[in-house]
């Protein structure tokens, strides 16, 4: 397991518009055509960018997750900081 | 003769034209000063072509190939790719026959750089490229992207000496007299971290030191570890790299430094001074 498939997946959605579109009209069904496990679904369904940074997901690729799922910047990085010590 | 008629390095971010009245006044105008001045000058030396290095923002490339380095090689080039940033998308001219001709220079030194028949820009060339090219010549454009982003990165040390080589390059042909070089990335930054909005102003200001003092190669090969305190996306700054070893200085003129929190960035910009060619 790695993050490959889900910088991949982001990579594909940033800049092929018709992915971005069936992303989000129906993020399982392409989630699993770029082969992402159920525990990389649930981190990226759930927004859970302190567990994606952890898993390896790119910086910039987390902004892109940020952006197709709206997320706002200070909830982006309050979930950042979950996992401080 | 052919020469290196100006070697600048200076950040870049998308953010400066998508949301341009963030800062207080004071900021973004001593900003567009800086950026204005080094178009003067670009306007001054009068480039015929313009070899622009930025990292790459997983935009450009994509996570199945991602080269230490990639020159186009296309005869025209268009941007910016991330069309949200809001400056107007354009068409650079390209030359095959330079960027063939650095190619073969670099493969000769050891560098075996990726060769890009397309490469759509994205902010880290065309944002700075909107700002300073001369207004009234149209100069052709030699895109470089490098790693900046995604580990292992290529070393600072490999990024200067590969400006190096370019510099060898750029006296060897005949096609272009006049070329300028131009870094873009850094200072310090973070992206997608839990720090994302800090900037590093002593490590900025440390690296501009070195630069004015005449330690600009000191700076040019650090190591990983004393760019790490200046977040993710000051590893952009092997741009800057490579044009301290294209200008064959050790000495550079700080035109401008700001800490803009809301472009989430350090923004320095330098003039490097360029020695008289000598041989790699």
């Amino acid at each position: 397991m790695s993050s490959y498939e889900i910088n991949k997946l982001f990579h594909a959605i940033s800049v092929n518009e018709e992915v971005k579109q069936r992303y989000i009209e129906n993020r399982e069904t392409v989630m699993n055509e770029y082969h992402l496990t159920e525990q990389e679904q649930r981190m990226v369904v759930e927004n859970d960018f302190a567990a994606l940074t952890e898993y390896g997901v790119n910086g910039l690729i987390l902004m892109r997750i940020k952006d197709v799922h709206q997320v706002p910047v200070p909830d982006m990085l309050k979930s950042l900081k979950s996992r401080e010590s | 003769m052919s020469k290196l008629v100006a070697a600048l390095a200076m950040s870049h971010s998308p953010l400066i034209p998508s949301i341009p009245t963030a800062p207080p006044i004071e900021k973004r105008e001593k900003v567009q000063e800086a950026y204005d001045q080094c178009r003067v000058i670009l306007e001054e030396k009068k480039p015929q072509a313009i070899i622009i290095i930025s990292a790459e923002h997983m935009s450009t490339l994509s996570p199945q190939l991602i080269p230490p380095f990639t020159l186009g090689v296309a005869e025209s080039y268009s941007g910016p790719l991330d069309k949200w940033i809001g400056i107007p998308q354009k068409e650079y001219k390209g030359s095959q026959e330079f960027s063939h001709f650095l190619l073969s220079k670099l493969y000769q030194n050891h560098f075996d750089v990726a060769m890009a028949g397309e490469l759509a820009l994205d902010h880290g060339i065309i944002q700075p490229l909107h700002y300073v090219e001369p207004r009234e010549e149209e100069v052709v454009v030699i895109p470089v992207v490098l790693n900046g982003i995604t580990p292992p990165l290529p070393s600072m040390k490999r990024c200067y000496e590969f400006g190096r080589v370019l510099r060898e390059a750029i006296e060897e042909q005949e096609i272009f007299e006049r070329v300028a070089i131009l870094g873009t990335g850094g200072l310090s930054h973070w992206v997608g971290t839990k720090e994302m909005g800090t900037v590093n102003e002593e490590w900025d200001r440390h690296v501009l030191d070195l630069i004015q003092s005449g330690r600009a190669k000191e700076f040019a090969c650090m190591n990983d570890e004393e760019i790490i305190p200046a977040g993710n996306g000051a590893e952009e700054v092997r741009a800057w790299s490579a044009v301290v070893g294209a200008s064959l200085s050790n000495q550079g003129q700080v035109i401008a430094y700001e800490n803009v929190k809301e472009w989430v960035t350090g923004l320095g910009f330098v003039e490097m001074k360029v020695e008289e060619g000598v041989r790699v």
